[in-house]
This record gives structure tokens, C-alpha cells and sequence, in this order.
């Protein structure tokens, strides 16, 4: 099978996958009449959402809703793929995704700068002198960093810089990309992705920061180095000069990696700081049974899997042309 | 590096200059703003501010004009006619009676599937009629006594064009106090004053006061409570049990630190927390089961401790249940409906019951086992202390958590023997409680989730329904409560109290006992007081 093929075989089965298992749970219908929970209104709504229709018809109803390839107001031809209605908001799914994502994207994106931009110098100042105070003290750090777990991390991140030091760092709790102000406008509130980025950004510090330091002192043991010691380099001008550019390599092929992982991880992060991202959409999705949405977000989320999953492959094969023959 | 974000996000942070907004948290968030979709609280109280109906009730739940001027009632009961007010929607345009019509017209078509048409039930197909652009005409199917309290219920709010020819869900189509400037979904949501709202205060001053209301959406109510507590949030209800803790001491004062900085508004809510029984035989023995002696329900009630339950799981925020129908429902004050005899705690003469059926926890006396308790994880607790409560008794029941909308589906399916619930007043009137015992409407064609079944309480309420409100008709509704409560197909367990804490720099807070949001003559508290 091609790669495209099972990329798509990947997406397909998400989706199968969770149609399947909210064949399990009960329809929202009874939820969305509230307690008087008038029969009529029960079947209406189900009529209105295709619920009551076999479990085969909504599959395919789903299903083909997602093809390019369809009837349009004039006759068959091409059109949008649609992901559907919520079952519990006003807006379409893939409105909602294209709202989300983005902000998904921007924390997963900050995390992993925040890593690049401080691991890698963090590494590289402790492969300067292995054994040293400093050294020891970024090992130590690292290690706890990737162990501690991202839901003890966001409470502890949260607790120290939003409770207990919140009068001094203006930063509440919670809070998203977007706000609103006294007039009702959109207003940037960047200051809201700080904390996101910190605890999602902490492990892969620590690990890059680790990765840094491990492939600096294998380099600086290379000959080229030794060489360039021997010609009265200092040892700012080996690391940055001789030793950065040979070092990231690894560094940079594990980082490609992370971004997906990243994804992953946004979903619990976004939940406790209220980030209105992907992943605190499908969590209220979830505990809406709003099967639609979860479903064109774990759509999305696969998507991104086979996307990324695919880019990496490339970068190997450039990298290291032996991969591609294996 | 960090530290230098920080501050630089610190000095970014700016209050909003300007505008005073009353701001306040609604941690469950907001889906749609069409009144006719609005079934919980939250929502409700966005919908308060931004529309109106007809009617609306005032803080001692007496129906009054809104959006009509006056109106009356034909004598056989069947006619309402309104004649409306002066009052403008939020976008200027003059309020007719064809709005009106329209909004109840949508509100009964099927194709909307509205989950708010069963409070215009009532209402003859076509039976909205404008007479002019200032009056209408309501016609109903029979007299109903609390059609009047319907058109009070937020989903009976009247909306521009009737909601037809735009977005409710997203769109403000009022004519209420407030009137939208942005909403966020999931953020945040921002109204301002209506310049046009035709009420005024006692003194003559227009309403509201409030320069406008910010809603957050932030689901945490640990943040919540810490937004309150800096002073983010204005307002808060009913916080959990372990935040009461945190404000009040055990004789329900103030603590300390917060003496001054807040008020407590508290006030009798129209809810009742109850433990449901299936009744129906055929529909047990669907389960596997056979029906359990209404003695040993009665029993059961008796040998609840309700004063301890309340203190220990709801730190004080209830009343123990002193029947189905909460006291702070007209004609139902303990000293016109004194607590009835079935739930007072009775340890004694609940296990004599028990034992003239041979269940104890003594021999030669049975237990009585393998009946189970169905309930969903946030109230596991409370199963909990009642399987504790009955051990002593000699009843075993089993505890079967679900999550919480697979625990209501198959509650309205009769799929588990007894079940916890609730029930919240739509308006304030007893039979909106006592309906759940009507045999029409069995689960899950209706919220008789215990399919109780009686030929004597099926006369009494429709005989309720032909009397026009007033003493007769209360009395009627009483008998039923104690004739239903002879059998026990729930355990009354406790009434909530509405609660609200409110900063003490804003005055004019209004409280009703069904926990609307009247937000219309809250004002910032001069300096000096």
C-alpha cells in the first residue's frame, strides 16, 4: 500500500473507530429537551440530527457527507467535504475545528520554540564543562522535567504563578488566545498563553536540553574539534563554531518528531488552563456526546498524525540517504 | 528569560478603562442564546438579561406584566388577551404583536424542534392571533391555571420577526435590560445597557443601573472561586460544599477575612433532591426484580437522618426535605403544609415497618439484599451514605455508578430499580412537581420516572387543572402531595437554598426563589456606605 494510502487508511479507521464507540453511549436528544423532556421534542430532534435513522444509514450518511464528490444544488459534482452540524452548538463542525486548531497550533508551536530556544543553549553550556556545578544542576533539572507528569506540572505551574504569585504576575488561571473587551471586541491576550507554553514546553526542554549536552560532548571529542583546540580556538568559538552545527543533527530530527507528540499533549494542558483549543473543544465535545465534532476532530488530530508522521520520513531520507534504501 | 515574560505580560494586563461591568462566571458555558433552547440555568440567566416575554414574575413569584401593558383572562378561561407596551427590540425597531405571534409560532413548530414548546402546550394550534400591532389574542385548548406562569418561563421570550428571518442561537433578537456587544463562545460574553428598556426604579430612574455584564466561561470552579475571592467576579451561586466551607464558619457566618468584603444572599430554591423507586411490576420484573412493599419505602424515608445528609454533603446549603414539593412553593410553607410525617427522621417506628415485613438486621429478621441504587459519579457520594444509613436497617443495596448521561438514559428507560434525581421548578406552581407522578406521563415519554400509576392522584390532578388558581385549587394539590406520599415512589431527600454571594460593592441584589437572574437595579454602592 502506498504511504498515501495508509495515511488514509489511518483516518478512516479513527473515524470508524469513534462512530463505532458512541454507537455505545446515548444520543444527546434527551439532554438538549431539558427535564421536562417532552417525547415530541425527543423525536423531533433526532429527526432533525438524522438519530433516528439505523445505525448503517447514519454511518454512511457521515461518511459520504466527507466526500468532494456528491450531490450539490445542481445535480452531482464537486463540492465541500462536510464534517456535519453540532449536535449542541450553532456553528458547523468544521467551523469550529477552523476556530480551534489554530489556537492548538500557536501553543503547540510556542511550546516547541520555548525548547529549541532554551534547550539547545542549556545543552550546550553544560557540554562546556561535564561534571560542573552547572552541569550537574541542568541533568538534575532535566531528569525531573521529563519524569514529572504534564497534569502535576500544570497544577504546580498554575498554583505558583497564577494563585500564589498572581498579584505579581498579572496571570489568572485560565484563559485563551482570544478575549473579549468591555466593548465586545476581539482583543489578542497573549499574556493567556504564557503558562500553556511553559508546562507543555517542559518536556521537550528537558529532553532537547539533554540531547543538546549528550551530542555536544560526542562532538567535542571529534577530531576537527581536537584540531581546532590545537589551533587556539577558546572554548566559546569551538562550541558555537565547530561543535553547534555538527551537534543538531539528532537534536533537530527529534524535534520534527515532537510536534506531534506536542498535539497530544495540548489536549490536557488546554483543559486546565482553559486554552479554547482542539483539545478543549473534543473534551466538551465528549461530555456532550456532540458526536460530530469529536469525530471531525479526531479526524483532524489523525490527519496531523499522518502529515507530520509523513514529513519526518522525508527529513530522514534527506538526511541520511540509507534510509530510503532500507 | 521568564521572568521578563511575565512581567511583560504583568504590564500588558490592563483593566479596561471606561465602562463599569458587573461580571460574573458561568461555568458550564453557553451553547446557543435562543430563549427557546435555554433548559439550563446558566443560559437562562444570559437570556434574562437580553429578552422579555410577555410576563415575567416578580421576586415573590407573582406573575406581573412585561412586554404586556395589561391583559385579562376570558371568564371560561379559554382567551388571554394582552395589550402591549411601548418597547423597542435591541436594534430600535418598535415591538409588535406579530412578533409575538411569530415567536409562539416558531416555538410550536415541529420542524424547530424547540426543547422549550411544551410551555406553550397549552396553546391552540394557530391559537396566537395579533389583533392591530399592539394587541393579541392567546387561545388555549382548555383552562389552564398556570398558563400565565408559563408565559413568564424564559422560553416564552418574544424575539424580532419571531426568531424567523435570523440567527437566534447566535443573534440578540431582544428587547431586554442588556443587550449584546460580543460573545466568545467558550470565553467570554459582553452586554451593555439598553438605552431604551422602558422600566424605572422606585425613585424613577431608568433601568438598569449597570453600566453592562461580562459572562466568562471558565469551567474550573476552583478559578472561579479564586477569580471571586481577587475580585475578577462579582458574583457567585451556590459554591460546592468545601468553598462554604472556606467563607463560613459552622454557625454559617462569615469568616474573618471575608466579613465586609461580600454579601449572602440566601433564599428557599424551588428544587427537590429525591431517591426514585420503580413501581411498575411488569417493568421490574423486565429487570429481573419484584416490587418492594411501599411500608418498606416509607421506612426507608423514616430511618433517614436528613438534618445530618444535608449538613455532612451539602455543608449546610439545603433544607432537609419536608415533602416532594419544596416549602418555598405558594400554599406549601411548613405552616400551611407541616413536614409530613413520611420523612421525618423515625428511626424507631421505621425499623417497626421493616420488621412487620421481616426485614432487619436482626434475627430471626431477613436483610433485604440486592437492590440496586443507580447514580452518577457526582452524587456516588450521597449512595454512599445512604448505604450506609440502610445497612443499619438491615437493607443492603448495591451501588452501580454511571456516567451521568448514561445514569439519565437509562434512568428514563426503567433500566435500574431506584435512581437518584432531581427536580428544579419550570414555574412555581405544585403541580410542575406533583406532574411527575401523572400516569400519562410514564418514562421516558414523560418525567414519571418511577411509573407510578394511580387512579386517585390521576383525579386529583386533573381536577387541579380545571380549578383556577387559589385556595381550592392549593388544597387540591396537598391532597394529592399526601396521597402520592402515602406509597412513596421517591424519598424526598432535601431542597436546595438558592444561594448568591455577591461582592458588597453592588446594591439592588434580587433573589427569587426559582434562581432567575434579575440583574435590573443592581447598582455600585456609593463609597461612603
Amino acid at each position: 500500500m502506498s504511504r498515501f494510502g495508509r495515511g488514509l487508511a489511518v483516518v478512516w479507521g479513527s473515524f470508524t473507530l469513534v462512530f463505532l464507540m458512541f454507537t455505545a453511549v446515548p444520543d444527546p436528544a434527551r439532554q438538549l429537551a431539558g427535564q421536562q423532556a417532552d417525547p415530541s421534542v425527543i423525536a423531533d430532534l433526532r429527526a432533525q440530527f438524522g438519530l433516528d435513522l439505523p445505525v448503517h444509514e447514519r454511518y454512511f450518511n457521515l461518511l459520504s457527507g466527507l466526500s468532494p464528490l456528491g450531490p450539490t444544488e445542481a445535480g452531482w459534482g464537486w463540492r465541500w467535504p462536510s464534517l456535519g452540524r453540532s449536535y449542541v452548538r450553532p456553528e458547523g463542525v468544521g467551523e469550529l475545528l477552523l476556530d480551534a486548531f489554530p489556537a492548538t497550533l500557536l501553543l503547540a508551536g510556542t511550546a516547541m520554540l520555548m525548547a529549541l530556544l532554551l534547550g539547545i543553549p542549556l545543552g550546550l553550556m553544560a557540554a562546556r564543562k561535564p561534571g560542573s556545578a552547572w552541569d550537574r544542576i541542568l541533568v538534575g533539572g532535566s531528569v525531573l522535567g521529563m519524569s514529572a507528569p504534564s497534569f502535576f506540572m500544570a497544577v504546580l505551574i498554575g498554583y505558583l504563578f497564577a494563585v500564589r504569585w498572581g498579584h505579581w504576575t498579572g496571570l489568572p488561571l485560565t484563559g485563551s488566545l482570544w478575549d473579549l473587551g468591555a466593548n465586545g471586541e476581539r482583543v489578542l491576550a497573549w499574556r493567556n498563553l504564557l503558562l500553556p507554553t511553559l508546562t507543555l514546553g517542559m518536556r521537550p526542554l528537558a529532553v532537547l536540553a539533554q540531547l543538546t549536552r549528550g551530542a555536544a560532548l560526542e562532538v567535542l571529542e571529534a577530531p576537527h574539534v581536537r584540531t581546532a583546540r590545537a589551533f587556539g580556538a577558546g572554548p566559546s568559538e569551538v562550541i558555537w563554531r565547530h561543535v553547534f552545527r555538527n551537534a543538531m543533527n539528532p537534536v533537530l530530527t527529534s524535534a520534527s518528531g515532537w510536534l506531534a507528540q506536542l498535539l497530544a499533549g495540548a489536549v490536557f494542558v488546554e483543559f486546565v488552563f482553559g486554552w479554547r483549543g482542539l483539545g478543549f473543544l473534543l473534551f466538551d465535545a465528549l461530555e456532550q456526546q456532540d458526536l460530530p465534532v469529536v469525530m471531525g476532530g479526531v479526524m483532524l488530530v489523525s490527519l496531523v498524525f499522518v502529515l507530520v508522521n509523513g514529513l519526518t520520513d522525508r527529513a530522514y531520507r534527506w538526511l541520511d540517504p540509507r534510509a530510503a534504501e532500507a | 528569560m521568564l521572568a521578563l515574560l511575565l512581567c511583560a505580560s504583568g504590564c500588558a494586563s490592563q483593566p479596561e478603562a471606561g465602562l463599569d461591568l458587573f461580571t460574573y462566571n458561568a461555568s458550564d458555558g453557553i451553547r446557543s442564546l435562543d430563549p427557546a433552547k435555554a433548559t439550563d440555568l446558566e443560559t437562562m440567566w444570559v437570556v434574562d438579561q437580553l429578552y422579555e416575554g410577555l410576563l415575567e414574575l416578580d421576586t415573590a413569584l407573582r406573575v406581573v406584566p412585561a412586554l404586556a401593558e395589561d391583559w385579562s383572562i376570558s371568564e371560561d378561561g379559554l382567551v388571554y388577551r394582552f395589550r402591549l407596551r411601548d418597547a423597542h427590540f435591541h436594534d430600535g425597531t418598535p415591538v409588535k404583536a406579530q412578533d409575538v405571534v411569530a415567536s409562539f409560532e416558531r416555538l410550536q413548530d415541529p420542524a424547530e424542534a424547540l426543547p422549550g414548546r411544551w410551555v406553550l402546550g397549552g396553546l391552540a394550534a394557530e391559537g396566537a392571533e395579533a389583533i392591530g400591532d399592539d394587541s393579541l389574542e392567546l387561545r388555549l385548548t382548555a383552562p389552564n391555571p398556570v398558563f400565565a406562569s408559563l408565559l413568564a418561563t424564559p422560553q416564552a421570550s418574544v424575539l424580532r420577526g419571531g426568531g424567523r428571518d435570523a440567527d437566534p442561537d447566535r443573534e440578540d433578537l431582544g428587547t431586554g435590560p442588556f443587550l449584546l456587544r460580543g460573545w466568545l463562545p467558550e470565553t467570554a460574553l459582553v452586554m451593555h445597557a439598553n438605552p431604551t428598556y422602558w422600566m424605572v426604579d422606585e425613585a424613577g430612574q431608568p433601568l438598569p443601573h449597570l453600566d453592562g455584564v461580562r459572562v466568562e466561561f471558565n469551567r474550573e470552579e476552583g478559578a472561579e472561586m479564586l477569580g471571586f475571592q481577587q475580585g475578577r467576579y462579582d458574583f457567585v451561586s451556590a459554591p460546592g460544599p468545601q468553598w462554604l466551607d472556606l467563607f463560613f464558619d459552622e454557625h454559617q457566618q462569615w469568616r474573618p477575612q471575608w466579613q465586609g468584603r461580600f454579601d449572602a444572599h440566601v433564599t428557599a430554591y424551588l428544587k427537590t433532591d429525591y431517591i426514585g423507586w420503580m413501581v411498575d411490576s411488569a417493568g421490574l420484573s423486565a429487570i429481573g426484580r419484584s416490587p418492594i412493599h411501599p411500608d418498606v419505602r416509607r421506612a426507608l424515608s423514616m430511618a433517614l437522618d436528613r438534618e445530618s445528609l444535608v449538613r455532612e454533603l451539602r455543608a449546610g446549603g439545603a433544607r432537609p426535605a419536608a415533602g416532594f414539593v419544596p416549602p418555598g412553593m405558594p400554599g406549601f410553607s411548613v405552616s400551611e403544609r407541616p413536614v409530613l410525617e413520611s420523612v421525618r427522621h423515625d428511626p424507631e417506628a421505621a425499623r417497626g415497618l421493616l420488621a412487620q415485613h421481616g426485614i432487619g438486621a436482626e434475627v430471626p429478621l431477613q436483610r433485604l439484599s440486592g437492590w440496586t441504587l443507580g447514580t452518577k459519579p457526582a452524587t456516588a457520594d450521597l449512595a454512599a451514605a445512604l448505604q450506609h444509613a440502610w445497612a443499619e436497617f438491615g437493607v443492603d443495596i448495591e451501588i452501580d455508578v454511571a456516567p451521568s448521561a448514561i445514569d439519565a438514559e437509562r434512568v428514563a428507560k426503567g433500566q435500574v430499580p431506584t435512581f437518584r434525581k432531581s427536580w428544579l421548578a419550570d414555574y412555581p406552581d405544585a403541580e410542575n412537581f406533583l406532574g411527575l407522578f401523572d400516569s400519562a406521563r410514564w418514562a421516558p415519554n414523560g418525567p414519571n420516572y418511577t411509573h407510578y400509576s394511580d387512579p386517585v392522584a390521576d383525579s386529583l390532578l386533573s381536577a387541579a387543572a380545571r380549578a383556577m388558581p387559589g385556595p381550592d385549587r392549593v388544597s387540591i394539590l396537598r391532597e394529592m402531595e399526601r396521597h402520592v406520599m402515602q406509597s412513596m415512589p421517591v424519598i424526598p431527600l432535601w431542597h436546595d437554598e438558592v444561594l448568591h454571594l455577591v461582592a458588597h460593592e453592588w446594591s439592588g441584589w434580587r433573589i427569587s426563589p426559582i434562581n432567575r437572574l434579575d440583574l435590573r437595579h443592581v447598582r455600585r454602592r456609593p463609597l461612603h456606605e
